[in-house]
């Protein structure tokens, strides 16, 4: 009985992340150690907004104008020298706290490249949450965003980084 | 090292003083040098970004010794074919997966069995040819800077150079 | 049939997926980041909820942030891109 009351307790708080677009990602402290790279940012509330007023840069001005409407970005992203290094019952254990409130917009597939997952949770015209699950043999990547974001803002912004718009023109011989 | 006041323009120079995003519009503006050689060495996409990825990684850790833009195009070149050549000694080269072969892009495609065919007669001659052959056609470079590139005598170059050519010529010819 | 004409065209420079120069980065900053002692992390977060800061703190807050909107970019790019090509 105690078991079971235990469990309750625990998958209430899970829950109720769920609810607020937030996930628990429970990451052994194993896997990185046996990563080669790892990387791990937790950014939410007076953090996250400390951060934003640090973004100066021409192309940082996207990225703060996204940022300050979040309520967090959590970021797992493991790299491993081996194929199949980690769990994947890592990912089972996120799906399952994604539920009906969640939707899965985008499922890729592939036998050499990335396999994605991307989930949101619609709140009327807008989003309130987004996860991100990218796997492959010798990569592990989970993203969980809080707030409103927008997709096709979100890739734009891939390349940009770091890359300063006047170099665009920049090129080999 | 003291950053200067005013940050040269040229991104090689602010890369070499640690900008970080000098040094990722670097990256940019020879990924697909890198990642080409790579990738026609292998056929396959994700060993060819494996190496490419180590050979930016390892020119970050020697910016200080790139002197000039040309420089840097020849340490790019030389870098990738030699940790071609060493992977290539460490794995058996994996089958490539003709699914997932990009057979090349062109304006007019006259006949895409046998530019797969030329593909695959490619990715089984030996890995110096296929090198050899890269850099005369993907970087258009003469046999000279092949040379200096993979360290081999000028005639060593032409002479892998003709016996590649010689050896698709006759494969072609027994099906064209 | 020209065959050298065929070579160039087979052998020609192609594009990294999308991303490649995030993804040198992002493993170019995991690197440096796991030098950084764990105590500079926490002292990053008392300093905040004190209400003052140094400039290390800063660079390593914002140098955090852009490398979680870096990745995340990078993976939804990608996703796009292959949804892209398989649609074609």
């Amino acid at each position: 009985m105690r078991r079971i009351l235990i469990a309750f307790l625990l998958i209430i708080p899970s829950a109720a992340w769920a609810q607020s677009g937030r996930i628990r990602v429970a990451i052994p402290d194993s896997l990185a150690a046996t990563a080669s790279e790892s990387v791990d940012v937790t950014l939410d509330g007076a953090m996250l907004r400390f951060a934003a007023r640090f973004l100066s840069d021409d192309a940082d001005r996207e990225v703060q104008d996204m940022v300050r409407k979040l309520d967090g970005i959590y970021v797992h992203s493991y790299e491993f020298d081996r194929d199949d290094a980690y769990d994947r019952s890592i990912l089972a254990g996120v799906r399952a706290q994604l539920g009906p409130a969640w939707q899965r917009i985008v499922t890729v597939k592939s036998k050499t490249r990335e396999n994605v997952e991307i989930y949101t949770m619609p709140n009327g015209k807008t989003i309130a949450g987004l996860v991100i699950l990218a796997a492959e043999p010798r990569e592990l990547t989970i993203v969980n965003i809080v707030g409103p974001v927008d997709l096709d803002k979100l890739a734009s912004l891939e390349g940009q980084f770091g890359i300063p718009r006047v170099m665009k023109g920049d090129h080999h011989e | 090292m003291a950053t200067p006041e005013v940050l040269p323009d040229d991104p090689l120079e602010r890369a070499q003083l640690g900008d970080h995003d000098a040094f990722a519009a670097l990256i940019s503006g020879h990924q697909s040098i890198v990642f080409s050689i790579a990738w026609n060495f292998f056929g396959n996409r994700d060993r060819a970004e494996e190496i490419a990825q180590e050979v930016f990684l390892q020119l970050f850790r020697n910016l200080r010794n790139i002197e000039s833009r040309q420089h840097l195009l020849f340490w790019l070149r030389q870098v990738t074919t030699r940790k071609c050549i060493d992977e290539s000694r460490r794995k058996v080269p994996p089958s490539i997966d003709i699914m997932d072969a990009e057979i090349g892009v062109a304006a007019v495609v006259p006949d895409p069995f046998l530019r797969r065919r030329v593909r695959r007669l490619i990715d089984d001659l030996p890995p110096l040819q296929r090198l050899v052959l890269t850099l005369r056609y993907q970087e258009d470079l003469g046999p000279g800077d092949i040379g200096e590139i993979v360290g081999m005598p000028l005639n060593s170059v032409k002479s892998c150079l003709h016996r590649a050519l010689l050896s698709l010529r006759r494969d072609l010819g027994e099906t064209v | 049939m020209n065959i050298e004409s065929e070579l160039k065209a087979l052998l020609q420079r192609r594009e990294p997926p999308p991303g490649f120069a995030d993804r040198v980065l992002a493993r170019l900053e995991a690197r440096h980041r796991r030098i950084l002692p764990r105590a500079l992390a926490a002292a990053a977060l008392v300093l905040v909820i004190l209400g003052g800061w140094g400039v290390g703190e800063t660079l390593h807050a914002r140098n955090e942030l852009r490398l979680a909107m870096r990745i995340t970019a990078a993976k939804v790019a990608q996703a796009q891109q292959q949804v892209r090509s398989v649609s074609r």
